[in-house]
């Protein structure tokens, strides 16, 4: 149920350019991530049995 | 007020996933004709057998492998009770209701709809394979709600 | 100025009537949870209930008990507890609304409570018409809203009177979600008030014959959504404004929690017909723009669920956490005020998928009416909302009673959060699952004359009833607990966990407290969205519906 390390870290973070340099919310941001692929996920399932049953 | 770049990142990623079902929903339920049930046609709830064509409830063949079929839902059954339809057929569901709300289910496919008095619903289905088919009603309509149920036999 | 000085620990006279409150709430919730588990043996075949009980009558009480006793007890407890913490001890006019309003809703509970025993009111908790309970029922809960509302009067007043000591101040944060909560609830409530007054009660004592049901049906649906979102937002006053504190962590954004509430406050009204996509009556075109409307307010979940992560990260980062997810691992898990609430965070991320799909237009008749909806509803109110309400009565009720959270009782706690994370594993995961099969809720034990389609739904029926038991059992020790609390813990201080800013916090803009800027858009909002299909609903009318009593 709950993030594992097991994800590719994004290449494209670059923290020091930001203004948000202090504060590091990469485990956030990734968090959210697995999260909304979660949301994902179980939504085209849903719809996929949808559109099975036509 | 000041977002995180990340938070800035999420929401537009979040708020783009949602457009996305939208427009995915959107033109199914309208460029494709898989708007859900939502029949605009009345009737006198203490008239129904007395109206047509819910006097006559039943199939009826209007076409090559296509069929009206005309069912009234009141506490705790469904006429007609038991159906039979060839493989492949097209059937178009009106269905109302004698006294309390009911559902309208079939198993195995998407049709669901709700049969409140007053109101005709509709939905057409194509029965592509073979089958007993449960037609149950999943409204709470009673003491007897748990019996409220028709079959459709497909071969 | 004149300065208020704020006591750390909540009043002794306002403590009682919170804790008032909170008896009431658990003890609806105790008989609720006894009806819940007999559903799930009946429904599993089981069991078979001695003659004179009806599944339905069960099913009413667990629905009415738990969804609108349980939880509106709860909040307001909560909600009165919470605002005398932060704008000081009540003032004479917010205490009294607080007793009337109790009054009232506990003359309606009991009153309500009797119907349904008397087996005069088995209607189950939307009480769609045209099934028709006796009068008393629809009086009794109208004494139930009425009484909230006056509750909800004197937490506007305190505000009020906090704002106007105070010129110029930022309110403190929970009294602000606190009025945003009571405010959402007195707008959605206006609803069902209307369709009990003007609709249910004449017709139930026979003074009109008959009622139009598609438009008693979607004024309850237009307080039926936002009431969720009245269950929810106490959740969230604790995740946002409390859970930091208990972590050793920062409100992470004052602006972005405030900015949450006013989205919910003004998208979570106009969308009750998600509830009615199924139905005849109403054009594909309004359905489908309440599942818009519906989407919006799906964003400010998913701000909160950045600035929770966020608080976590942050806090776990300054405790020295390192890596990706070291600060995870630098949560205090061990302690019952967190522990049980962040379940029900994590419980919230597939309630929330799944009422996305819920919302998704056609695809509702997937799901609409089956156990799958039976199991959403299971992990929001009963799960997310529910945990974190047990949560905060673990510092609550020994904080009001002058007592001590003692470690005995914070394992005790964890245990009944795992026994509740378990059961609810195994009951609303086999209710989604069999719902997806068609599987119909509401509904008592049935094959359909043992057709294939419904045989197969038995073995989920049966880990259904499993996971119900279980859950009784994290009921039963629950109820130890709070009564542990409340009346046998040691004597002592129990912190009322109260989160800060980080300092150099960002100013909260004003205009997140214009209540009339706000108020004025949710009412254009639900204008817009109700205005034209509800005219259609009353032109359109077809001849209406007499009573039924089919129970």
């Amino acid at each position: 149920m709950e993030p594992k390390v097991n994800r590719k870290k994004p290449t494209q973070i670059d923290l020091k350019t930001t203004p948000d340099a202090d504060k590091s919310l990469k485990g956030t941001f990734i968090s959210v991530l697995i999260l909304g692929a979660f949301i994902i996920l179980s939504w085209a399932g849903v719809y996929f049995i949808f559109l099975s049953r036509l | 007020m000041h977002l995180h770049k990340y938070e800035k990142w999420w929401l537009m990623l979040g708020g783009g996933t949602l457009i996305i079902f939208l427009s995915v929903i959107g033109i199914s339920a309208f460029a494709m004709g898989h708007a859900p049930p939502s029949d605009h046609m009345t009737i006198d709830p203490q008239k129904v057998s007395e109206t047509k064509p819910f006097d006559e409830p039943g199939l009826k063949q209007i076409g090559e492998n296509e069929y009206e079929l005309v069912m009234v839902s009141q506490a705790f059954t469904f006429l007609p009770n038991e159906v039979q339809i060839p493989k492949g057929a097209t059937v178009h569901f009106k269905v109302t209701s004698k006294d309390v709300v009911h559902g309208f289910a079939v198993t195995k496919t998407n049709i669901n709809m709700m049969i409140t008095p007053g109101h005709i619903n509709s939905i057409t289905h194509t029965f592509d394979e073979e089958g007993s088919y449960l037609i149950l009603c999943n409204e709470y309509c009673g003491a007897g709600h748990q019996v409220m149920s028709a079959r459709i036999e497909v071969s | 100025m004149l300065q208020r000085k704020i006591s750390e620990i909540v009043d002794r006279q306002d403590a009682k009537l919170s804790m008032a409150h909170l008896t009431v709430s658990f003890v609806a919730l105790f008989l609720g949870a006894i009806a819940g588990l007999l559903q799930t043996l009946v429904r599993s075949g089981t069991i078979t209930l001695p003659a004179g009980i009806g599944y339905y009558q069960l099913l009413t009480a667990h629905g009415v008990l738990l969804g609108l006793i349980f939880t509106t007890y709860f909040i307001i407890g909560f909600l009165y507890a919470g605002i005398s913490r932060t704008t000081g001890k009540l003032f004479d006019f917010p205490r009294r609304a607080g007793w009337y309003g109790f009054y009232l809703m506990t003359i309606g509970t009991v009153l309500g409570v009797i119907m349904v025993l008397l087996n005069k009111a088995t209607v189950l908790y939307t009480f769609y018409a045209p099934l028709q309970a006796s009068p008393w029922f629809y009086i009794a809960l109208t004494l139930v809203i009425v009484g909230s509302w006056i509750s909800g009067g004197g937490m506007f007043r305190q505000y009020y009177i906090w704002k106007k000591l105070h010129k110029g101040e930022l309110s403190p944060l929970i009294s602000f979600m606190a009025v945003m909560t009571m405010l959402l609830w007195l707008i959605a409530t206006l609803g069902v008030a209307v369709s009990v007054l003007f609709q249910f009660i004449p017709w139930s004592f026979g003074w009109v014959d008959t009622i139009n049901i598609l438009l008693s049906r979607t004024l309850f649906w237009y307080f039926g959504h936002p009431l969720v979102y009245f269950w929810l937002l106490p959740a969230y006053i604790c995740w946002y404004a409390i859970i930091p504190k208990i972590i050793g962590g920062k409100i992470f954004s004052d602006s972005l929690a405030r900015l949450a509430f006013v989205l919910f406050l003004l998208f979570s009204i106009p969308v009750g017909f998600h509830h009615q996509l199924l139905e005849s009556g109403i054009s594909p075109f309004w359905k489908y723009l309440q599942v818009v409307l519906t989407f919006m307010v799906i964003i400010p979940s998913l701000m909160t669920a950045f600035s929770l992560f966020a608080t976590f990260e942050l806090s776990g980062r300054d405790k020295g956490a390192t890596g990706l997810f070291g600060w995870f691992k630098k949560l205090p898990w061990k302690d019952a005020r967190f522990f049980a609430p962040m379940m029900g965070m994590l419980i919230f991320i597939p309630a929330g998928a799944g009422g996305i799909i819920n919302a998704s237009n056609q695809m509702n008749q997937l799901v609409h009416n089956t156990l799958w909806v039976t199991g959403h509803f299971h992990l929001t109110v009963a799960s997310s909302v529910a945990l974190t309400f047990f949560g905060i009565g673990y510092w609550l009720v020994p904080h009001l009673t002058g007592r001590k959270l003692t470690a005995k009782m914070h394992k005790l706690a964890n245990i009944q959060t795992i026994l509740w994370v378990v059961g609810m594993f195994f009951m609303s995961g086999a209710m989604h699952t069999v719902g997806l099969f068609s599987a119909p809720r509401r509904t008592s034990y049935t094959t359909y004359n043992d057709h294939p389609d419904a045989l197969g739904w038995i073995p989920y029926e049966v880990a259904m009833a499993i996971g119900g038991s279980i859950l009784f059992i994290a009921i039963l020790l629950l109820m130890y607990i709070m009564v542990n609390l409340g009346l046998f813990a040691p004597k002592g201080v129990e912190e009322f966990p109260l989160g800060e800013l980080a300092q150099g916090a960002e100013k909260t803009p004003a205009v997140l407290e214009n209540w009339k800027l706000w108020i004025g858009i949710t009412v254009a909002l639900i204008l817009f969205a109700y205005t034209i299909p509800i005219f259609d609903m009353i032109q359109h009318a077809p001849p209406g519906s007499p009573g039924f009593k089919l129970w």
